[in-house]
């Protein structure tokens, strides 16, 4: 096999499908690595529906989804390596060479001139949101029970409580329910649920599943199964009220607390990280602060659309393969040019635009705060253009849009402001998803 | 510096080889004394008969000694919380610290921030007395005392870098004293108890004088000679995180299941949680290869390898999965198949 490539990209999930796709496409020679044995990523244990109204204007499920990327890699014939671990990656003499192992071949070496870091996320456990009490069998991400019940066939309790209003354990609390399992409720600390509308109307209010907010576990009880769940209110702080407190019984606790972008593998050479989105820092091309680098999907920032991570994944792998062919103009020797997030942006990316590469830019942003009514504006250099209104804004949906960039070397300020009720009166419009 | 654990199961293995019996899920309910001495002990699983009783029972050898009337000491439960820090921080330092301000004399060290030889940093542990002698569970006010007294020695360390924490108990005798000698009313008993800090470093040497005894107590009824074919010596199975390339790549080339990683955040292979699961003292719960091959004890927690764990002792063992068990007992990890 050819252990030189143009371009490997690391994940076959959604992003590094459609990454390879486009490296391939631009004429670069293209492989995948993936460490499980089947590609897909996390879409192999998603068989609800609701994937690729963007990219497809249909409703799919999560395999489905899987298989129309899929089709697109085996079309081309792209070499897709899984059971392959990937060990450590090195930089040297411009090229970057990956360390993997796989059962048939023991431990061998690619080269490539381009790298896709396509790694997905993890999900944040209970101990990183500080739960306490005993330690039990029974208590689950929702990301692992999801795996048990879609993959593997198995029931992980019958009696189920959710901390947390994430989008997956949303999903999980109606797949238990359709399991036959009672979920006793899904109990989030913060004022908002952090799940899609659509979620929590199709996955909680469908099913009669309470959804308790200002609400949290505070202890897990049980000395073999799990056998109960302290909960309680809390307060503005976010810390417990003690006289709330009341004991739920249940055998299984499903915690879906947010989700970690993947990078470990990544820490050793030297690039740039967001601590917002907890991805590495890139611009418009995806490319990260080490040139040949590029970062998307789950990894670059956690999204709640895969139509979304696809895009990013085809920006990623068309200029991975231009890198490689060294049609990517680098940055130019100057201080970076940043996009910086304003007013009532969480978080934006790319956070750096190149100079160098003038042309139509795709950016996606969060809000901080759920806002009713909002407009976005863009200022460079003391002057400020509108870019959009948004009749509501939540921090669980991400929005994204497209500026034409025309290789201004000032900073970019993204501004969101919350409009007041006369300015929508004047007309405010929805921006489509 | 060792990690507990490991020299936990390396002599219990060793015990295996050479010809001994564990048995686990077994509680002690009562022993039988006739004319000062022990004729058998009551389990929930039946009798057990021998000629000599070592009462190594921790945190409930008082009661132990007192199924015996032969109860002279007390332990009382003194809990000890820790956390463990990303494998990343564990440049952080290179050493062991502790500090005078987290001394309390007379109950304990009082730890510190020491690098396990994983490479991730471990806080604590506290010093607490508490009424439950199995409480390991944790409280918000004890890690949050944990990190206000340890945290300050390595000032780069932030909470958000703790993947877990954890509680033990300690079994502390009124005396602070370790008890390691044979019973005065029991002729056949001996006591090990009391052993709490530095129970681990003195552990091999309580080990040879508890082994003095029971020769000694032996010698009175039978002859006792050395075992030629006694090996000391446990040889552990191979771990993918000890190896070089070069020896991964030869070891992967005889057996594949070293290729297949199922545990992604401390890269533990496919082979490695087979040999647990096979060793003399079978691995046969997700915890009891959790302790052996480290999966599960990355920054995910398990989230992505418990699927996978589960699986293969189901598979290893020929049993349902759903029969499988976090650590035993009645700490089953699932409710049953979908679709039932």
């Amino acid at each position: 096999m050819n252990e030189r490539w143009d371009v490997v990209v690391i994940g076959a999930g959604p992003a590094g499908l459609a990454a390879v796709v486009a490296a391939r496409d631009r004429g670069a020679n293209a492989c995948l690595v993936e460490r499980e044995d089947r590609p897909g990523g996390i879409l192999k244990q998603c068989i609800h529906d609701g994937f690729g109204l963007l990219r497809y204007q249909s409703r799919l499920t999560g395999p489905e989804y899987a298989h129309r990327e899929l089709s697109q890699v085996r079309a081309r014939q792209i070499p897709i390596l899984t059971g392959v671990f990937l060990l450590a990656i090195r930089r040297d003499d411009r090229r970057f060479t990956l360390t993997l192992q796989c059962p048939r071949r023991g431990v061998f070496e690619l080269t490539a001139s381009s790298l896709v870091a396509a790694t997905g996320c993890r999900e944040r456990t209970a101990r990183q949101v500080f739960i306490h009490g005993d330690r039990p069998a029974g208590v689950y991400p929702a990301g692992t029970a999801q795996r048990l019940l879609n993959i593997e066939g198995l029931l992980p309790g019958r009696r189920c409580v959710v901390l947390g209003s994430g989008d997956v354990g949303l999903i999980v609390a109606r797949r238990l329910t359709l399991e036959g399992a009672s979920v006793e409720g899904v109990y989030e600390i913060k004022p908002e649920p952090s799940g899609l509308d659509r979620n929590l109307a199709q996955c909680l209010d469908d099913f009669h599943i309470p959804l308790h907010l200002c609400a949290t576990v505070s202890r897990i009880h049980g000395r073999g199964r799990v056998s109960g769940v302290t909960v309680c209110r809390v307060d503005n702080r976010l810390r417990p009220i003690a006289d709330t407190a009341r004991l739920v019984p249940c055998d299984t606790l499903i915690v879906s607390v947010g989700l970690i972008p993947e990078n470990e593998i990544l820490r050793g050479l030297g690039l740039e990280f967001d601590p917002r989105t907890g991805g590495p820092l890139v611009d418009q091309t995806l490319q990260t602060s080490l040139p040949g680098l590029f970062s998307c999907g789950n990894s670059l920032q956690v999204h709640d659309l895969v139509d979304h991570v696809s895009e990013g994944g085809e920006i990623a792998g068309a200029a991975a393969a231009d890198h490689a062919a060294g049609r990517l103009p680098a940055i130019p020797a100057m201080p970076a040019v940043e996009v910086r997030a304003a007013g009532e942006l969480r978080q934006v990316v790319p956070q750096r635009l190149n100079p160098a590469l003038p042309g139509r830019v795709v950016l996606w942003f969060r809000a901080r705060r759920t806002l009713e009514a909002a407009a976005l504006t863009a200022g460079w250099a003391g002057k400020s253009a509108p870019i959009g209104e948004y009749a509501s804004l939540r921090p669980p949906e991400m929005q994204r849009f497209t500026l034409e960039y025309s290789g201004e070397p000032d900073h970019l300020t993204l501004e969101l402001r919350e409009v007041s009720g006369d300015a929508r009166e004047n007309g405010v419009r929805a921006v489509p998803a | 510096m060792v990690a507990p654990d490991q020299v936990t199961i390396a002599c219990a293995d060793n015990a295996v080889q050479n010809g001994a019996r564990i048995f686990l899920n077994t509680a002690v309910i009562g022993l039988d004394v006739e004319g000062g001495r022990i004729t058998g002990v009551r389990t929930n699983r039946g009798r057990l008969r021998g000629r000599v009783v070592i009462n190594a029972a921790g945190v409930w050898a008082d009661r132990v000694a007192e199924l015996a009337d032969d109860r002279f000491y007390t332990i009382h439960p003194r809990k000890g919380v820790m956390a463990i820090t990303d494998r990343s921080t564990g440049d952080l330092q290179r050493r062991s610290l502790g500090m005078m301000w987290i001394r309390r004399p007379g109950r304990t060290k009082g730890g510190g921030v020491s690098r396990t030889i994983e490479g991730n940093l471990l806080l604590g542990p506290t010093a607490d007395e508490v009424p439950d002698r199995e409480d390991h569970g944790t409280s918000c006010e004890e890690l949050e005392a944990l990190l206000h007294r340890h945290m300050p020695l390595n000032a780069q360390l932030r909470p958000d870098q703790i993947i877990a924490y954890f509680a033990g108990v300690r079994a502390v005798t009124f005396e602070e004293d370790f008890v390691v000698e044979e019973s005065r009313r029991v002729a056949n008993l001996i006591h090990v108890a009391g052993i709490q800090s530095p129970g681990l470093t003195a552990a091999p040497a309580i080990a040879e004088d508890v082994r003095d005894l029971v020769v000694a107590m032996l010698r009175r009824e039978v002859q006792v000679r050395a075992r030629p074919e006694f090996d000391p010596c446990r040889k552990s199975p191979p771990s993918l995180s000890g190896l070089t390339l070069e020896e991964r790549h030869r070891l992967i080339l005889r057996n594949p299941a070293y290729g297949r990683i199922v545990c992604r955040c401390e890269e533990v292979s496919e082979g490695e949680v087979v040999a647990a699961i096979g060793s003399p003292l079978p691995a046969t719960t997700v915890s009891a290869v959790k302790h052996r091959t480290r999966t599960g004890m990355g920054r995910c927690q398990g989230g992505f390898c418990t699927p996978s764990v589960l699986k293969l002792i189901a598979r290893e063992m020929a049993v349902p999965a759903t029969r499988v068990t976090w650590q035993g007992g009645d700490s089953l990890m699932l409710a049953g198949e979908t679709g039932e």
